[in-house]
């Protein structure tokens, strides 16, 4: 689920490719609008990632890992996606399964731990929690629900010297505000591409947690990009974790019974 | 589109994958046995795992095992596949599979290991592979070989798994200190007669090698059809694993002999949320084929979990939470006169409150308090633990195992086997 942010959070388009775009972004977007283009520009139905990642503690010591993602969305748009180590040797085969849901219905979500051989289904509370050691939380491997947030234009600001729009995310509604660990996020934009350079994560106490910054933009096919590089860091703690994709594919078929609760106990290729 | 990108190749896909996994545990017993001569043990094993892929579809898993120990519980001459021995075998495959993963299908054929239920300390419906009791604390499951066959539906998924031959559960020998008291036999046989016996080992009768005695189990699982919730409805034909003991009085002798009832079983577990708690329920009713073996009973557990993260003003990373009520009821009792009692590792918990609680300062330091109480009867177990990651692949775990209660209770048979323990955990 982590590539498949980028295809919300750190893709884009260089150009509107349909004439109803142009209209409707022809006068300045708004914070919605916005999340919505960019939903619009990158979304692909299924995609295969592979990842390597480095969690650097408060001593700056590092940790490796490496994993694999697949995202398959359905018709509506919700997406199933199934996330695996592949290393190191202790936690190889450790997945986590999201079942994504449109407004009105919480997501479902499963953690299959081989040595206990068990698939547990995993509660809200959890989704709040660090992932796995990471500095991400659960939370942030899901994709961005636009149907439990509002998004407001904070105008315009340059990250990296690239133009872009800078939009808060709030949750929409008190339900939507218990499932999350974040009071609001900060979101720039990057207006060339559509891609997400940056999010500022804030707490319900609307202290500065932790900031995910976007790079290495890699243009795929048309208009879409993908992100190769994210970093999410963690002022207070002094952490920070990598990721790089070094693999990715869009094509080749995922199989339903891949993103089910057997599925997750596959061994990996 | 373009099929990928920047370092666009899956690679790795289909290379064999080695992993490896030792372990060294060390024990150290409070109290004497009459089982055994030393009060501390020493074993060791080494799992090589091998893992790889053919095409899209076939992947294979190998596991072969090597364990040793210093209180004669690993045989040093014991080569198996299938571990129905009495005793551990020095080498053995762990697990070896073959499995075909399809669109719709998935076949797998081998030694493997199955996980049926939603409980986390007891699993009434998890019944197809026996568990190895040599050392009570570290009950570990044995693999099975099996053919299992699963078929992805849209509502439902279903799976039918066959095992033909027949592997008990791994009981402590006579010189193990974990082999419970035999003191409850003697008594009722000091009624009934008037002398004390001389217990005499009749052996162990196991099910035939035999078309009818493959045993078949099948689920049928959903978690779509009610919204929020994981539902399982689960059916197994076989035999007790664990078995009961006929006792036969031949005064002075009594000779008792380990037998493995016919059985079937329906269970039904439940998984859920509930806010930031997550939720279960299982219950599995035991029919015994031959009313003169063993009860028919109901065994059903119910819990919750939930994981505060960042908690005590972030002094903690996080603190997990498990709570479970496990329990039993008798839906026929076997006769009276029958000659079969219970093997003293069956159903131990008949109204029991299992709880575990673990404190992860960082993502290498935790400590975990598990433990069980028998409500009624008032014995328990609890085990605290510390463990430490000083490096990656490297964990150590040092911790207490205390047993406590009447003599005649389930954890109270055990009581003068506490002990403290040293566990080390190198992965490469």
């Amino acid at each position: 689920m982590i590539a498949d942010r980028y295809v919300w959070r750190a893709c884009g388009s260089g150009l509107c490719s349909a004439l109803v775009c142009l209209s409707t972004l022809a006068a300045e977007p708004t914070g919605r609008e916005i999340l919505e283009r960019q939903k619009q520009v990158h979304d692909v139905s299924r995609e295969t990632s592979h990842l390597s990642m480095r969690i650097y503690d408060r001593k700056g010591r590092a940790r490796e890992r490496a994993l694999v993602t697949h995202v398959k969305r359905d018709e509506q748009g919700d997406a199933r996606v199934l996330l695996k180590f592949l290393s190191p040797a202790d936690i190889r085969e450790v997945g986590l399964l999201t079942w994504e849901h449109g407004a009105g219905r919480k997501d479902d979500q499963w953690l299959y731990l081989p040595a206990a051989r068990a698939v547990k289904r995993i509660a809200g509370a959890t989704r709040k929690g660090a992932f796995m050691g990471t500095d991400l939380a659960y939370e942030d491997l899901q994709a961005e629900d636009l149907s439990r947030h509002s998004y407001t234009l904070l105008g315009s600001e340059a990250v990296d010297g690239v133009d872009c729009w800078k939009v808060e995310a709030r949750p929409g509604d008190k339900a939507d505000r218990a499932l999350t660990g974040y009071g609001h996020r900060l979101l720039w934009v990057r207006k060339q591409d559509w891609v997400t350079a940056r999010i500022d994560f804030f707490n319900h106490s609307r202290k500065h947690v932790k900031t995910a910054t976007f790079g290495d933009v890699v243009a795929l096919s048309g208009d879409l990009r993908r992100a190769n590089r994210v970093v999410y860091e963690q002022p207070l703690r002094k952490t920070r974790t990598e990721l790089i994709v070094t693999a990715r594919d869009l094509e080749s078929p995922i199989s339903d019974a891949l993103l089910t609760r057997q599925g997750l106990m596959r061994p990996s290729r | 589109m373009a099929a990928c990108c920047a370092g666009v190749t899956l690679a790795g896909a289909g290379e064999p994958h080695f992993s490896s996994e030792l372990r060294f545990n060390a024990f150290g017993y409070r109290h004497d046995s009459e089982r055994e001569a030393d009060n501390s043990a020493f074993e060791s094993d080494l799992r090589l795992d091998v893992s790889g892929s053919r095409g899209d579809h076939l992947r294979y898993r190998v596991v072969p095992q090597v364990r040793f120990d210093t209180t004669d519980r690993s045989d040093p001459w014991t080569i198996e596949w299938e571990e129905d021995g009495a005793d551990r075998p020095l080498l053995t495959v762990h697990e070896a599979v073959l499995a075909w993963y399809g669109d719709r299908v998935e076949w797998v054929v081998g030694k493997q290991f199955f996980d049926w239920g939603s409980g986390d300390g007891f699993k009434p419906a998890d019944n197809l592979n026996p568990y190895d009791w040599v050392d009570l604390p570290i009950a570990e499951k044995i693999g099975v070989s099996a053919l299992s066959l699963y078929r992805f539906g849209e509502s439902f998924d279903a799976q039918l798994v066959l095992v033909p031959w027949f592997t008990p559960a791994r009981l402590p020998a006579a010189d193990n200190r974990w082999l419970p008291s035999d003191a409850p036999l003697r008594e009722a046989y000091r009624r009934a007669v008037g002398s004390d016996p001389v217990v005499v080992d009749g052996g162990h009768e196991r099910p035939a090698h035999a078309t009818d005695t493959i045993q078949a189990a099948a689920r049928l699982a959903s978690s779509t059809l009610v919204t929020g919730w994981d539902l399982a409805l689960t059916f197994y034909s076989g035999h007790d694993s664990i078995g009961v003991l006929r006792t036969d009085a031949v005064p002075p002798d009594l000779v008792v002999t380990r037998v493995h009832p016919a059985y079937t079983e329906v269970g039904l577990s439940v998984a859920t949320t509930l806010g930031e708690w997550s939720l279960h329920a299982e219950a599995a009713w035991h029919d015994t084929d031959e009313r003169m073996l063993d009860d028919d009973y109901i065994e059903y557990v119910a819990g919750l979990n939930r994981t505060w993260y960042a908690p005590l003003a972030n002094a903690l990373e996080r603190i997990t939470l498990s709570l479970e009520y496990a329990g039993e009821t008798v839906t026929r009792s076997r006769p009276a006169d029958s000659p079969y009692t219970g093997a003293a590792f069956a159903r131990g918990l008949t109204g029991a409150v299992l709880g575990h609680i673990e404190l992860q300062w960082t993502e290498r330091v935790g400590l975990e308090i598990a433990g069980a109480v028998n409500v009624e009867a008032g014995d328990f177990r609890v085990k605290p633990s510390l463990a430490y990651e000083p490096v990656d692949g490297v964990e150590l775990e040092a911790g207490i195992d205390i047993f406590e209660g009447p003599c005649d209770s389930f954890f109270g048979g055990w009581d003068r086997n506490d002990r403290v323990y040293l566990l080390a955990t190198v992965r490469f």
